[in-house]
């Protein structure tokens, strides 16, 4: 193509937006200046056009298919599968074309990704209706969705992600765990096979990739995880404890502004609360109690979950402690409660137990959504109470009558703690008050001595947590710094013993000083005073002289007598 | 479009190892596929099983018959109870005609030696496992199909299937001897064909060579 046509540039400019080189505006404004303004009449024409292309073609495939089927059984079996390799190549090509122009991670690569694995699936498939022995459709899931997975890594391309995610969803579905090698440990191979991508897309720092790869792969795991559970004998709802909270913890371990960790929390928190939901009824505790052993696939992916759990809280975790814990605390739990009944103490306790920590947990929600931001947590804890009373309505023996007082008692009870807890605060804080308002004459003397000897050992605050600083730095710096004695650095100190860092005084900079050096100069060069005078004799009796020397005395003016207005009166009356 | 770029950078040779090893394992796995079946048509060990062909319908027809294999019950050897769905291992033997019979089902493979064939369990009950196997079909040229027309509820349909490791691959279909294929109109219309070429009048469908010898047929059911 010539790098001379709009067609050309308009590529460029939405390849570096693509690359995040420009913003969309920047993009709009580059179009605009080039005049690309697109007219609407030619669009709406063009996507005519484009509808009329699409159903053409497919017309065309139709037709090419049927008549293909037509003689397709005198195509010599080694045509078909040079067929099938020819397709594959052509879509190999395509992956090693984009590659070579380095084009991972852009739109281009994304639709030779998808092209690549519908190549797969349709080359797969050709060979094996070619060569029949037998038609296994859940291996032939498994086989393309990991035949795909490399042009995932190799194109950079979600696209890739989202058709992997569906081959295992349907490979889950088609009941693929039961005769897979190591049963369901093979889902969650499949699954692992996919983790390493977020990587690759971090270190790449493309977010709007991340955000779909975390929904897509959490979604996915969820439902591939409840398909499979869906023909086990028991539901293994420890199991999906301990992958929710890893889940989670795993998305509270991601800053909190990113997109992408906002499926891992949340899912992580329904799954978490879901499988506690599941152990407050009988029935889920009968298969637990029925089976002959755990499939040793099943306890190591648990063992694996409660090691990366461990690892999360204690490392990736930073921000957040009371939530993460929270959740926590539900594996641990249905572990505790899944020994128990495993030990052959099948009891009311498990029940019990999980009934109690889902009313705890919804109504910590509750109150984690009254803070102002929070109102998702909210909604979320009244859901949790809502199932709870369901569950105990449609999967216990027990009377919904009885998670339905304790929820109100419950809440009536933390209503009263938060209510007296609030009136303590505010007594504290009027006596506090209180205490500072003591302006009476005796109170005010007596404590006048004592507030001055304070007044002396006052140490500047800033000091003061320099010292603080300064131990804590002793305790955590390394052991190799503290041979090392560097002289305390000296704070200016300001009027009334301020510093600059109280940050509430700005220092006036220092007036420059009127000092000039004085210069040297040679003795004979020197002017003598009397020299100087003989030298400027008229010009210093001008200066000397005044300016109103030469005046003119003022005139002087006649004294004239003032006379009052009523000073002839009277002199009529003599 | 964006100008090729014909330079690699030096930091991405991995990546295309990679790519080779993606392009190598994908092809390999097309060749695996066909390898597959020519090697068990030729190191498969040959049975006989009676069949009954199905037409099998579909919108832009097929190059194929369904196979229905009748007797696909036996004893389950295991003390587990099999799930439906789950792949189990039929045992089977050849009579001194070649004919299949089946031993058992089981979850495991046999002992050295025992030959087996891979089915799916349709269902269970008292003790007797019901499969289906998985090569059920066999390709035939759709103007050659319509043989199944003539088959009656007393023929011997055979299917000689080579099996090998639990895979099975269905060679031929016979109807008392005679291929499928021979009795078909399409068939007949080849001999007519041919007749009106050569001018010999006794080269009929049934004077066709027989794949199967005819001590291997099973004796017709009255």
């Amino acid at each position: 193509m010539m790098k001379n046509n709009k067609e050309w540039l308009d590529n460029q400019i939405n390849d570096w937006v693509s690359n995040g080189w420009i913003s969309k505006d920047a993009q709009q404004q580059i179009r605009n200046a080039c005049g690309m303004q697109e007219d609407s009449r030619l669009r709406s024409a063009a996507s005519l056009y484009s509808i009329l292309i699409i159903i053409g073609l497919s017309v065309l495939g139709m037709g090419i298919i049927w008549g293909s089927a037509q003689v397709w059984y005198h195509v010599p079996m080694a045509a078909r599968i040079g067929i099938a390799a020819g397709i594959l190549i052509i879509s190999q090509i395509g992956i090693g074309a984009v590659m070579l122009q380095e084009r991972q991670g852009t739109i281009l690569a994304e639709g030779i990704g998808v092209v690549h694995c519908l190549a797969v699936f349709v080359a797969v498939a050709m060979a094996e209706q070619t060569f029949y022995i037998g038609w296994d459709l859940p291996s032939y899931a498994a086989a393309c969705a990991i035949l795909c997975l490399p042009a995932m890594y190799l194109l950079r391309a979600v696209g890739c992600t989202i058709v992997y995610g569906l081959a295992v969803l349907y490979w889950a579905a088609l009941g693929g765990p039961l005769n897979a090698m190591g049963g369901a440990g093979f889902m969650w191979v499949m699954v692992v096979l996919a983790i390493p991508f977020y990587r690759v897309l971090a270190r790449h720092n493309e977010e709007i990739r991340l955000a779909v790869f975390s929904w897509v792969m959490t979604i996915t795991v969820f439902a591939a995880f409840g398909l499979a559970a869906l023909t086990a004998d028991y539901i293994p709802f420890l199991m999906l404890a301990t992958l929710a909270v890893a889940i989670m913890l795993t998305g509270y371990s991601i800053d909190i502004r990113k997109a992408w960790g906002v499926p891992f929390r949340w899912f992580g928190r329904f799954a978490a609360a879901g499988s506690l939901l599941i152990s407050c009824m009988p029935a889920s505790w009968h298969g637990i109690a029925e089976i002959q052993g755990f499939h040793w696939t099943t306890m190591a992916v648990t063992v694996i979950l409660f090691m990366a759990i461990v690892i999360l809280l204690a490392k990736g975790v930073k921000k957040r402690l009371w939530g993460p814990v929270v959740y926590v605390c539900i594996p641990v739990i249905l572990a505790g409660e899944t020994m128990l009944v495993r030990s052959g103490l099948y009891s009311s306790v498990p029940l019990i137990i999980s009934s109690v920590y889902m009313l705890f947990l919804g109504f910590y929600e509750t109150a984690q959504g009254l803070q102002p931001g929070h109102f998702g947590h909210a909604k979320f804890g009244v859901v949790i109470l809502a199932s709870l009373v369901l569950s105990f309505i449609f999967g216990t023996s027990f009377s919904p009558l009885v998670p339905v007082i304790a929820i109100v008692i419950l809440g009536l009870a933390i209503f009263q703690i938060r209510r007296v807890r609030n009136d303590k605060k505010a007594a504290a804080q009027r006596s506090d008050r209180r205490l500072h308002l003591k302006h009476r004459s005796a109170t005010i003397r007596s404590d006048r001595d004592t507030r001055r000897s304070k007044k002396k050992e006052i140490v500047p605050p800033s000091y003061a947590i320099d010292k603080r600083n300064a131990q804590e730095d002793a305790e955590t710096v390394a052991e190799w710094m503290k041979g090392v004695h560097m002289p305390p650095m000296r704070k200016p100190v300001g009027p009334q013993g301020r510093t600059e860092n109280d940050g509430t005084i700005i220092h006036k900079s220092p007036d420059a000083s009127a000092f000039v050096a004085p210069v040297f100069r040679d003795p004979d060069v020197t002017v003598l005073p009397h020299a100087a005078e003989r030298s400027k004799p008229r010009q210093q009796e001008r200066i000397a002289s005044s300016p109103w020397q030469s005046m003119k005395p003022a005139a002087k003016r006649e004294k004239q007598p003032s006379r009052s207005p009523w000073a002839q009166e009277g002199e009529s009356k003599k | 479009m964006k100008a090729i770029k014909w330079q690699v950078s030096p930091d991405g040779q991995n990546k295309w190892l990679l790519f080779l090893l993606v392009v190598i394992i994908q092809l390999g796995t097309l060749a695996y596929i066909g390898w597959r079946w020519h090697n068990i048509g030729v190191d498969g060990i040959p049975y006989q099983w009676q069949c009954v062909p199905r037409l099998e319908v579909s919108s832009f027809g097929t190059d194929y018959i369904r196979v229905v294999f009748p007797e696909d019950t036996t004893k389950w050897l295991d003390q587990s109870q099999p799930e439906a769905g789950q792949i189990v291992y039929v045992y089977i033997s050849r009579d001194a005609k070649g004919v299949m019979e089946i031993e058992g089902a089981s979850a495991s493979k046999p002992s050295v030696g025992g030959d087996y064939m891979n089915a799916t369990v349709v269902s269970f009950q008292n003790g007797t496992v019901q499969f289906r196997v998985g090569f059920d079909r066999y390709r035939i040229a759709p103007e050659k199909s319509d043989g199944i027309y003539d088959i009656n509820a007393g023929d011997n349909v055979i299917a000689s299937v080579r099996m090998k490791k639990g895979e099975g691959v269905i060679e031929g279909i016979y109807v008392n001897g005679v291929p499928l294929e021979a009795s078909s109109s399409g068939a007949a219309m080849d001999a007519a064909r041919k007749t009106a070429v050569s001018g010999n009048p006794g080269n009929t469908p049934l004077d066709k060579k027989h794949i199967v010898e005819s001590g291997m047929v099973p004796p017709k059911e009255e």
